[in-house]
């Protein structure tokens, strides 16, 4: 049975957002149809009955006198909106209605599950009415509104500012086509609304528009022609809104507008370069209209801006560098940029979801590894099980081998951190698997797993595949490091990275080098005959020159002698026929060899018994 | 006597415990295969569309080369240039095809449609039919099922009224 969900709506003027709470306490925000995040809030009527919502509905609105766009302007007045299709007469609320439905059908499709619940977002300001119709809106959709609650209020909570501090906030939320700004009083899971202001009729489409036309006027001075057709003026908006875009991360950007219009020469071809700070200049105007609704909310809140605790930024117009600098400036805090500001207020809602509903409450928070666990391998390796931030409970296996012929036990090391070198690491405890029958290094499979249980204590087993003998210890006392230890080993791993790359690079190169060595010996020994006396010659000589350079430690030598022995070790694999795929595999130097052959248990110490 | 009641109440807490955690338990596995189900869904359309946003930036170019091959020329030199910039887009386009790209050209006097259009104004005529194409402003684009530009056209109308002024019609606002 899946769990109940309740949509986060953000019923916005010009777009609106819906997100919902996922199982593990995070929140995703669900696109449309047509594969974006925010849907425009637009709703057209046609005489065939057909009713029309979002982006069709937005593109069709110049052909059609029944499409209503920003409704909400009109919550919680007894205003009614005439359709002359349906010759009915639609309450705002019924036509925000027709903007739910559409987003809990596509909410529903993506999910693949019934929705009957929402919390919805309104303006602080909105009174008693209009939040009434904005309730009913959604049950006229056919959703429970489970709760109303204050876009401000919901971009704190995206922010994760309800974790009892008590905080004084501004919000400054400036959208497409409005902004408004409100300073919340928050404190013990409560927010309360002190303030508010803004400006209706300001959004990031007056600064698209303000570039528009500045695009046009220089063509004007350039070629003397006054555009005025409808296509040109769109591609002035559309070549008007990438350059903010851009001029969000640049300093300049090339606007370029190819057979803008037919001119007495042919085509005329318009290029031109924009600065940001011309850019800023042209739009000062704009900006400052935010000024003074800032000054007021903290007038009217009775607050200095330094009692201020934090400043939120939400509207997608915030990512204009000046619009950041102006709050910075108004309000001496750095502002807050980490959510998306356009999709913040709906993911807040669908936080307050997960709170009503109890889910908040019940998400199991589930610990994560704070280091890597493993074993000591061949040459002092430590070869990870369990990596660092696995959440847990987990198990994890591996199969290892010997290191040398014949031997009779495996000494299991586990250790905890994240250098390379098992000895850079804590050792956490050790045993021994024994009685493993008399094989050639490298052909016993001992599978090692390692468990963690959901109270931190780890199991780690080691187990003979072919004798199904098996050892195990349980550590306790791994997780009783503190935060100090584990912050220290994390950093002391991070400033060591380099020196310990190098070493355990060396350690490997040698172990391949040892490995290859024995694979030709057991080749020579066992098929010498069959080998013609050139190529064993040479090989062996090659052979002779690796041992040569592993006894003198020459790590250079052995990288490049190396590569020349593999491919030898490869010719002299394929010349043997029952034994095939046996050197194969212990020639190997692809990722599936490497965890069996080549990771092999350290068992230095196990020999001497 | 109270002895075996305890005993009763202990089984039947140990029970509703073990049913707890049970339920606990499958929740726990369901929840993980919805997740994998839904993320491994979101990966096909993300691998699907992984190219929306480069190819979104590749529309202007290929509408530069719309307008550039739309124009009138006299000299036989210049008509040769134009063929060869011709095959220069074609094949700009097929190698977009390949990626699954397809155009949306309509035609003038077809029905309007806005679920792939994008009406850019109306004309007046009392005797024309309405809610017909009577001008293809900008190709529009899809990526496999997904509208990625709609097609900008000029739409007729038999009514007087008129249509209310929209705030910006810009298709790139939404994204």
């Amino acid at each position: 049975m899946a769990k109940e969900i309740i949509l986060g709506i953000d019923l916005g003027t010009t777009n609106s957002v819906v997100s919902y709470l996922q199982a593990d306490g995070t929140v995703k925000v669900i696109p449309n149809p047509e594969g974006t995040m925010t849907t425009p809030s637009v709703v057209a009527f046609k005489a065939s009955g057909e009713e029309i919502v979002g982006n069709a509905a937005k593109r069709q609105a110049v052909t059609n006198p029944d499409t209503v766009s920003s409704i909400k302007r009109k919550m919680g007045s007894a205003e009614k909106v005439h359709i002359n299709a349906t010759k009915k007469d639609y309450t705002p609320q019924e036509i925000s209605a027709k903007i739910l439905a559409y987003m809990k059908k596509y909410a529903e499709e993506n999910l693949g599950q019934k929705v009957q619940k929402a919390v919805i977002t309104v303006p602080a300001y909105f009174n008693d009415a209009q939040r009434q119709a904005t309730k009913d809106a959604g049950q006229i959709a056919g959703l429970d509104v489970v709760r109303i609650i204050n876009e401000p209020t919901a971009a704190a909570l995206a922010y994760g500012l309800d974790k009892g501090k008590s905080e004084k906030i501004l919000v400054y939320d400036l959208g497409g086509g409005t902004f408004d700004v409100s300073i919340l009083d928050i404190g013990d899971g409560t927010f309360e609304v002190i303030s508010t202001a803004g400006d209706n009729q300001l959004g990031g489409d007056d600064w698209d528009k303000v570039v528009a036309d500045w695009i046009k006027a220089q063509i004007k001075i350039e070629y003397g022609l006054d555009i005025n057709d409808k296509m040109a003026q769109q591609r002035f908006l559309d070549a008007a809104e990438k350059a903010k875009i851009e001029l969000s991360s640049s300093l300049q950007t090339t606007i370029s507008l190819p057979f803008i219009a037919m001119g007495a020469n042919g085509p005329v071809n318009f290029e031109t370069t924009l600065s940001r700070a011309k850019f800023q200049d042209m739009t000062k105007h704009l900006l400052a209209r935010t000024e003074e609704p800032v000054r007021r909310a903290l007038a009217d809140a009775k607050l200095s801006p330094n009692e201020l605790n934090q400043v939120l930024l939400i509207g997608g117009s915030i990512r204009m560098p000046a619009v950041q600098e102006l709050v910075k400036k108004l309000t001496g805090k750095t502002p807050n940029l980490s959510v998306n500001p356009d999709e913040a207020v709906s993911i807040g809602a669908a936080i307050q979801g997960g709170v009503v509903s109890g889910e908040i409450k019940d998400v199991v928070l589930l610990d994560v590894t704070p280091l890597t666990l493993g074993i000591e391998t061949l040459g002092g390796v430590l070869t990870p099980l369990i990596t660092r931030n696995t959440t847990i409970p987990t198990t994890k296996s591996q199969i290892f081998s010997t290191a040398q012929d014949n031997q009779p036990a495996v000494d299991i090391m586990v250790y905890q951190g994240e250098r390379p070198m098992a000895h850079d690491n804590k050792l956490l405890g050790h045993f021994q698997l024994t009685g493993i029958k008399p094989a050639r290094r490298g052909e016993p499979r001992i599978e090692v797993t390692f468990s963690i249980d959901v109270n931190g204590i780890v199991k780690v087993s080691a187990k003979d595949l072919d004798t199904q003998k098996e050892q195990e210890i349980t550590i306790t006392g791994s997780n009783g490091l503190s935060k100090e230890d584990i912050d220290r080993m994390v950093k002391e791993a991070e400033e060591n990275a380099e020196a310990d790359n190098k070493r355990k690079e060396e350690v490997e190169i040698k172990n391949k080098a040892e490995q290859y060595i024995n694979s030709i010996d057991q080749a020579l020994q066992e098929k010498g005959d069959s080998i013609d006396a050139a190529q064993k010659e040479q090989t062996q000589k090659l052979r002779d020159e690796l041992k040569t350079a592993l006894d003198n430690n020459d790590i250079e030598t052995l990288k490049t002698r190396l590569g020349e022995l593999e491919k030898a070790a490869e010719m002299m694999a394929q010349t043997q026929t029952g034994k095939g795929a046996q050197a194969g595999s212990t020639s190997d130097v692809h990722q599936e060899g490497h965890e069996t052959a080549d990771d092999v248990v350290d068992a230095d110490s196990t020999m001497k018994n | 006597m109270s002895q075996k009641k305890n005993e009763n109440d202990k089984i039947a807490k140990l029970n509703a415990d073990l049913e707890h955690w049970k339920n606990e338990y499958y929740r726990a596995y369901a929840d993980m295969q919805n997740l994998r189900k839904q993320v491994e869904k979101e990966h096909r359309e993300a691998i699907r569309y992984r190219a929306v946003g480069f190819i979104e930036n590749l529309l202007p170019i290929l509408d530069g080369f719309h307008m550039a091959l739309q124009a009138e020329v006299k000299s036989e030199e210049m008509k040769n240039f134009l063929i060869g910039f011709e095959f220069i887009y074609r094949n700009l386009l097929s190698v977009l095809e390949n990626e699954g790209v397809s155009e949306i050209s309509p035609k003038v006097g077809d029905e309007f449609d806005p679920s792939t259009m994008q009406a850019l104004e109306t004309i007046y005529d009392e005797n024309a039919k309405p809610n017909k194409i009577l001008k293809v402003n900008a190709k529009g684009y899809k990526l496999h099922e997904r509208l990625i530009r709609p097609s900008i056209v000029v739409v007729s109308t038999n009514k007087k009224d008129e249509p209310k002024k929209e705030e910006n019609n810009s298709p790139e606002m939404d994204a």
